[in-house]
């Protein structure tokens, strides 16, 4: 994409007056004083829970706990202290001796006074495990002038309506990204390895091992989230690499070696490795499996399911990921529906139509960077046999009921490189490619889908990261006991993912459809605009998850060498402190992860609009109200990170 | 007669520490300290100097507790005196020591209650409460009245006219000119020590700096 001169100047105007707005506010006078403030600590907050001060202020603290010791850890400010009942503290204090180490000790003192002289947002954390939704024990202290969120603000602002201005006045094809590579080509080892029968086998393998260890840890190892390798192994570790990594590059590669289904397809097939191929076929396909061998309901083949399912887990998402039995749990369940549904039905149904993970990983593929397609779609249509469809000699009937010849999006591609091995005529490749290829949902199930995780992401932010101890205590139904605010927490997450967001997103699209001058089919239209959620949702999520990793690191350091929570210390970082890493740069972080989020999703959204609106001035008009509602939507993630 | 007596010579000292003002001193500094958040509460004394063979009688010197805490931290008291332990906390606390120079257990007792003790030798006497561990205080049984604990600032001078006047010690005079070992005392600082020259001329001033370490006792 070439700009003109005259756009690259308004865009650099523009963008200095978008910095230098924020940058000014910093010179508007304001006075200093002293803040006298008892703070009071209660699992799973703090009281106040927001201290709004002014940049030079004094701030004096007068902690106390109302139940079990507590600690206090500021992001961004040397100030660290364990807060006791009845008012006893004991505040952290460095220095170097003779020989140059760091030395620490703790004076107990009633008061802790410190000047906010740094402005931003800065997140205090518990630093005793004092419970279960210890983790998620934080409280906030704004020093203004928070210059970092409103920058963002104008930022998002500038960048949402350059965007608009953009797909207004230029004509040529914009974002073009680079021309796919089949990696196959390029890759001769690639190409061998996934030649290899045994490759399935291989990468599930270690971690299938690793996998049920960690149930076997969940079930019998520490109750305590933080020092069970299940737990922060499963929803810090493996939830970040994941959504950050895994889901924008590879899209379903972790169904590709996800080891959940894996004792099913083998018993299914009575195979690990080797394909049992059939020259008669049996109801269409060349093999025979273990078990009655239906096929799925044709009336449920969307994810509708998975939608509900994914929710109903996420209803219950703040106990899951800190009580390590009911990961445990989830797992078994799953294996167990794995194995009864494998004797029922033919291919991966769980996956397709069941898991709860599925659902996104499918919706968030279309986005990633990594397909599996047929090379030449030609080749495909004179080969009669099909075989990486009914299977073949090489390989298995695709477990995921796709057809490469026709497959144009990544949605319920597994990556289980079958077809690779199946297609006689070798005309399968691996391909990399830009980010956001995939841009046509196929109905309303993925764009719930898309509304539901991002939705979701907004609601963990508010529960997991923000300071709100009540909401935390409402979520944490098993233990606080109170049903009501945890029925009034539900309500607001089913209402809102599922009739609120959705109405809104439905009356944009409407609007959407007015502005570009009617004509267009709503639903083509709607679903279209759906595909700005998902670039979106995916910056969101790895917004979400990378501070878990950045301030929790240190259990990952721990569990390693105590896996099991009973006191061994395998590689001597057992007791490895809580010490986040860089966290007062995580708003800032989040807020450009946000800032990307905007530009992918619109540009993208764009992209998808191109195939259904040819006119570049009606496509342009459409995508006004869709970015002002991720404007707002990113708005909104922003002042819950930033704000 | 005694009371006679007594008054009579308190008198004649009192005569008689005029002129020895005149030619006598105090001694000032700042302490700075590595490895701790402030160098208040250390202890700054004189090894060997006249003792003070006054009454005791009108001295008070009291070990408060609130809100968990021991107040003062550090409480030097001349030897033969008696200190009071009031419970001015809203819970109940067990004051006892294990240290050589006085061991006792005063039992648990109520708020608003009050329980004396008489430190008889000098030395070291590390309080605890059996109730809450990380209570902690000492009392500083010291052989002359020649002491200042330092402030939040790291100054102090000796004699501490504020402090002997809070406890009603009269008649401390100021040191006679001559050398004098000064030490330090702080549970978490070595000790340090240094020879001071009180020239007869108003305040000898100096400084110390202190390094984490652990004290060594009080009089060898």
């Amino acid at each position: 994409m070439r700009l003109k001169k005259s756009t690259i100047l308004v865009f650099s105007l523009t963008l200095a007056v978008a910095i230098l707005i924020p940058v000014l506010l910093r010179f508007v006078p304001y006075e200093t004083r002293t803040h006298h403030i008892s703070l009071q600590a209660k699992k799973y907050g703090y009281s106040p829970s927001r201290i709004v001060v002014n940049r030079g202020d004094t701030v004096v603290l007068r902690p106390t706990s109302l139940d079990v010791t507590h600690g206090f850890l500021l992001d961004g400010y040397p100030v660290e202290f364990i807060i006791k009942q009845q008012g006893l503290n004991f505040l952290k204090y460095n220095w170097k001796d003779d020989d140059g180490n760091l030395q620490t000790d703790w004076d107990k003192v009633s008061e802790i006074e410190f000047v906010a002289d740094k402005s931003g947002k800065f997140t205090f954390r518990c630093t005793q495990t004092c419970g279960n939704l210890h983790p998620f024990m934080t409280g906030e202290l704004i020093v203004r002038p928070n210059t970092a969120y409103h920058l963002f603000i104008s930022l998002s602002i500038w960048l949402t309506l350059s965007l608009l201005w953009l797909f207004r006045v230029h004509s040529g094809p914009l974002f073009a990204g680079f021309k796919k590579i089949n990696l196959l080509d390029h890759l001769p080892w690639l190409k061998r390895i996934v030649k290899l029968r045994s490759f399935q086998f291989l990468v599930i393998l270690p971690n299938f091992v690793v996998f049920y260890l960690f149930i076997l840890s969940a079930l019998w190892g520490s109750p305590v989230g933080n020092r069970n390798i299940a737990i922060i192994f499963v929803w810090i570790a493996w939830w970040f690499v994941l959504k950050a990594v895994i889901v924008p590059l590879g899209g379903r590669f972790w169904c590709m070696i996800c080891p959940l289904p894996a004792p099913a397809e083998w018993l299914s097939r009575r195979s690990f490795t080797a394909v049992r191929y059939l020259h008669k076929p049996f109801k269409g396909l060349h093999h025979r499996f273990t078990g009655l061998q239906k096929d799925w309901p044709k009336r449920i083949s969307n994810i509708w399911l998975q939608n509900l399912l994914f929710l109903a887990m996420i209803s219950f998402g703040i106990i899951l990921i800190t009580r390590p039995i009911a990961t445990a749990f989830l797992f078994l369940v799953i294996l167990a529906a794995t194995l009864v549904l494998a004797l029922i039905y033919r291919r991966r149904v769980f996956c397709l139509y069941l898991c709860p993970v599925g659902g996104f990983l499918g919706t968030y593929s279309m986005a990633s960077m990594t397909e599996i397609r047929a090379i030449d779609p030609e080749v495909c249509r004179k080969h009669k046999e099909k075989s990486c469809y009914v299977g073949g000699e090489g390989g298995w009937a695709c477990p995921w009921k796709q057809y490469p010849g026709k497959m144009k999006r990544n949605n319920y591609c597994g990556l289980c490189t079958e077809c690779i091995k199946s297609c006689p005529k070798d005309n399968i490749g691996v391909f990399m490619r830009p980010f956001g290829s995939d841009r046509a949902l196929s109905g309303y199930d993925e764009m719930f889908n898309a509304i539901i995780m991002l939705v979701v992401a907004i609601a963990f932010s508010v529960t997991m990261l923000g300071p709100w101890g009540f909401i935390k205590e409402a979520a944490n139904v098993t233990e606080s006991r109170q049903v009501i605010p945890f029925l009034i927490y539900l309500a607001s997450l089913w209402g809102l993912t599922l009739l609120v967001v959705p109405g809104l997103f439905a009356l944009t699209a409407k609007g959407a459809g007015r502005l570009a001058g009617g004509g267009i089919n709503h639903r083509a239209l709607t679903l279209r605009l759906a595909y700005i959620l998902i670039p979106l949702g995916i910056f969101f999520w790895i917004a979400f998850s990378l501070p878990a990793v950045m301030t929790n690191y240190n259990y990952i350091l721990s569990v390693l060498s105590d896996p099991l929570g009973l006191g061994w210390d395998i590689f001597g970082t057992a007791n490895y402190p809580f010490n986040p890493f860089i966290p007062e740069w995580i708003p800032v972080i989040q807020g450009l992860l946000l800032l990307a989020g905007i530009y992918f999703g619109l540009s993208r959204g764009y992209l998808a609009l191109g195939e259904l609106i040819k006119d570049p001035r009606s496509r342009a008009m459409a995508m006004i109200l869709p970015s002002l509602f991720a404007l707002f939507v990113v708005n909104v993630l922003a002042k819950l990170y930033m704000g | 007669m005694s009371h006679q007596f007594l008054t009579i010579s308190i008198a004649f000292l009192l005569l008689l520490s005029v002129p020895f003002q005149a030619l006598a001193g105090s001694i000032t500094g700042k302490i700075s300290v590595k490895g701790l958040r402030s160098p208040a509460n250390v202890l700054v004394y004189v090894t060997k100097a006249p003792g003070l063979s006054a009454d005791l009688s009108n001295v008070k010197f009291t070990m408060d507790q609130k809100n968990l805490t021991f107040v003062p931290h550090i409480l030097p008291v001349l030897v033969g005196s008696t200190v009071h332990f009031p419970n001015d906390d809203q819970v109940a606390h067990n004051v006892f020591s294990l240290s050589r120079a006085k061991k006792f257990n005063l039992g648990s007792y109520k708020p608003g209650t009050t329980k004396t003790v008489l430190f008889d030798k000098p030395g070291i006497v590390e309080l605890r409460c059996d109730v809450h561990a990380e209570m902690s205080a000492y009392i500083m049984v010291m052989k002359n009245p020649y002491w200042a604990v330092s402030d939040a600032k790291g100054s102090f001078k000796i004699p501490d006219p504020v402090y002997l006047d809070q406890h009603g010690i009269k008649g401390v005079p100021d040191l006679p000119p001559g050398k004098y070992v000064i030490k330090t005392w702080h549970e978490k600082l070595k000790t340090a020590k240094k020879v001071v020259e009180v020239s007869g001329k108003g305040e000898t001033a100096f400084r110390l700096d202190l390094k984490r370490g652990n004290p060594s006792v009080l009089y060898k």
